[in-house]
């Protein structure tokens, strides 16, 4: 069992320095200045378990963060067919729920004290309260869970991936001069249709306008490839009518990763964390969508405007979703395609 | 939005996957998980099989316009059946007096003397306008049989008119095969007619002895810019399974029972029967369910739709 991150509970806890000096050897605080971590200090709320006490159950929803501060859990998953199997055993100084603290939707497994556990708790309203006033130290936690995210989309593509076949390289086709011949600029669909859809929703309907200003407008042809495996993202699209496909192909095996329709984003995961595209995304129907060019997304995602901010909150929804979509259990496809 | 259900396998409580489990089809037609503003009230259909009977072939069914959440006799019903395969629908329409709520309109659909019954979610947009271009690709004889209003009973006249025999007990490769050939119709005759808007069709066919699904839109991501049901819509028509030994209640809890080997027992949906949706696996957007017995349990494979 590790060592605990404090001796005793709740004389800790209800201190709000020793809290803090607790937080600053948890990674996803390491660094934070000490006023941003007495501000979290402040409202984390302790939780105390008996051995063998659930905190919370799989497909439950989300209420917030927990960090383990001494004892050690069990985390179980539920899978098709299956009864529980162990995925994990946690020590002091565990994270667990950082990624749904931002995202919300219900936990991925269940967790059980397997010895007697104290435990700090952030609630998403007090976290997203604080993202609403602005405060630094939640802005910096909101950013590297966005960190966090973008690094587990990235693991579970190469996840899955290797389940197709571990050896085989991408599958790239000769893309440059597909991607020109099959795609041309059109109008944007009406106001009133685009600002029902998710992302613009998330936006804000007074946003809509300025947003389908900052980019271009373009028809993308069926089977027609926005960005390869492997390229740098140069653009982020926002699917406004049809839909694409994130793949990943090996050999003559494919498998969908996610399917973006109107109202979602794709190909801004370099943008967000760098590094190239970890899946090809190709247009399964007549799609348009609109294209935002690198430095603006980028300037929209640092920017301190309220458009910018509206940006970036309706990005880290949509990646969010992006996470979701690549770990929930989708059936395989048969192989060799379509008949 | 309709919700439907399909089971093959062995004897399970029809009871339980249409009432007991906490998100059960009759629950779904007035409190679905999965879609946020559309209700199931236009009636219930169902077709079961029980290898244990009489006509062994031929399906049990059961049809009301009514909700089946206040029908006695099918709760009655259900309490003593222990089907062997089961194709149960509840039929969702939008509010207007343009609807037609009759059992005539009810799913699954099933031809005189037809061994293949049919169920749809979704819809085809302007189907008035290519309805009856359709005619031509319907097999001489299954047209007069179409007796209601929707657009499914013409799918379903157009499956039977692909198969080889549209009174045999068509094996899964074949029902496969047909409903791909139906796929390809409705695209080429909506092209026709300029009709290029998102349009569901999620079709559930069975025999006593296979299922198979589909999880396709025609045209996805296409909508009139006025669609009053937009939000409804742009999500893609969810299609959901789970396989193991038995579904059954265990311990309080509906699940499917795991299984060595093939699985014995399979559940298809258009969400899961319960809250708890670990043990269920999303079908693949664009493809079809094929679900077969064999002599050592069922066969199962997605296959990618490519039309």
């Amino acid at each position: 069992m590790s060592e605990p991150l404090t001796v005793g509970t709740a004389s800790f806890v209800d201190d709000a320095g020793h809290l803090a000096a607790a937080l600053r050897v948890v990674p996803l605080f390491a660094g934070m200045p000490d006023e941003d971590l007495l501000d979290f200090a402040s409202v984390f709320k302790p939780v105390d378990l008996r051995t063998g006490e659930v905190l919370w159950r799989q497909a439950t929803p989300v209420e917030g963060l927990h960090i383990l501060l001494s004892g050690e859990v069990r985390v179980s998953r539920r899978l098709p067919g299956e009864r529980e199997v162990e995925i994990a055993r946690l020590g002091a100084g565990a994270v667990m729920g950082e990624v749904p603290l931002l995202g919300g939707g219900t936990h991925s497994a269940t967790v059980r004290a397997d010895s007697p556990c104290s435990l700090v708790f952030l609630q998403r309203k007090d976290f997203h309260a604080r993202i609403q006033s602005g405060r630094p130290s939640a802005l910096t936690l909101k950013r590297r869970i966005v960190e966090i995210t973008c690094a587990r989309v990235r693991a579970d593509h190469a996840s899955l991936a290797a389940s197709i076949d571990r050896d085989a390289a991408p599958v790239n086709g000769n893309v440059a001069s597909v991607r020109v011949s099959c795609t041309q600029p059109v109008a944007p669909p009406a106001h009133a249709y685009v600002s029902r859809l998710p992302f613009f929703r998330e936006l804000g309907a007074q946003f809509v306008s300025s947003l389908l200003d900052c980019g271009d407008t373009l028809q993308v042809a069926p089977r027609c490839v926005i960005l390869e495996e492997g390229e740098t993202a140069s653009h982020c699209y926002i699917v406004l009518n049809g839909a694409v496909e994130d793949v990943l192909r090996r050999g003559n095996q494919t498998i969908r990763v996610r399917l973006a329709g109107p109202g979602r984003a794709l190909c801004y995961l370099g943008l967000l964390g760098g590094g190239p595209a970890t899946a090809t995304s190709v247009a399964r129907e007549r799609t348009v969508v609109l294209a935002i060019e690198a430095q603006d997304f980028r300037a929209g995602m640092q920017g301190s405007d309220d458009l910018s901010r509206a940006f970036a909150a309706a990005i880290e929804y949509d990646l969010m979703d992006t996470l979701r979509s690549t770990a929930s259990p989708t059936a395989h496809l048969a192989a060799a395609g379509a008949r | 939005m309709c919700r439907v259900l399909g089971y093959l396998g062995g004897p399970v409580s029809l009871e339980g996957i249409l009432y007991d489990a906490d998100s059960a089809l009759v629950r779904q037609s007035y409190s679905p998980r999965m879609m946020d503003a559309f209700l199931n009230l236009a009636g219930f259909g169902m077709a079961a099989w029980d290898d244990r009977s009489l006509h062994v072939d031929e399906p049990f069914t059961y049809r009301v316009p009514t909700m089946p959440g206040f029908d006695r006799n099918l709760r009655g019903i259900s309490r003593k059946l222990a089907p062997t395969c089961v194709l149960a629908h509840v039929r969702g329409v939008t509010w207007g007096s343009g609807e037609i709520i009759s059992d005539l309109n009810l799913h699954p659909f099933q031809f005189p003397g037809a061994k293949v019954v049919m169920a749809h979610n979704g819809h085809l947009r302007n189907f008035g306008a290519m309805r009856y271009d359709l005619l031509e690709y319907l097999r001489p004889g299954l047209s007069q049989h179409i007796a209601g209003t929707t657009d499914s009973e013409w799918i379903y006249a157009l499956l039977l008119s692909q198969l080889d025999d549209s009174v045999a007990a068509p094996d899964a490769d074949e029902i496969t095969r047909a409903t791909i050939r139906v796929l390809e119709i409705l695209r080429d005759v909506r092209a026709r007619h300029g009709i290029d808007t998102s349009s569901p069709v999620n079709l559930f066919m069975a025999t006593s002895d296979c299922l198979v699904a589909t999880r396709f839109v025609l045209d996805y991501g296409w909508y009139p810019d006025d669609d009053p049901m937009l939000e409804i819509d742009v999500p893609y028509v969810s299609l959901w399974y789970t396989a193991g030994r038995a579904y059954a209640d265990n311990d309080g809890e509906w699940e499917m029972l795991s299984a060595q080997g093939r699985p014995q027992s399979l559940l298809i949906a258009s969400e899961p029967l319960t809250t708890d949706t670990s043990t269920w696996l999303e079908v693949p957007e664009y493809s079809l369910l094929q679900v077969s017995r064999g002599g050592d349990g069922l066969h199962h494979e997605t296959i990618a739709l490519d039309v």
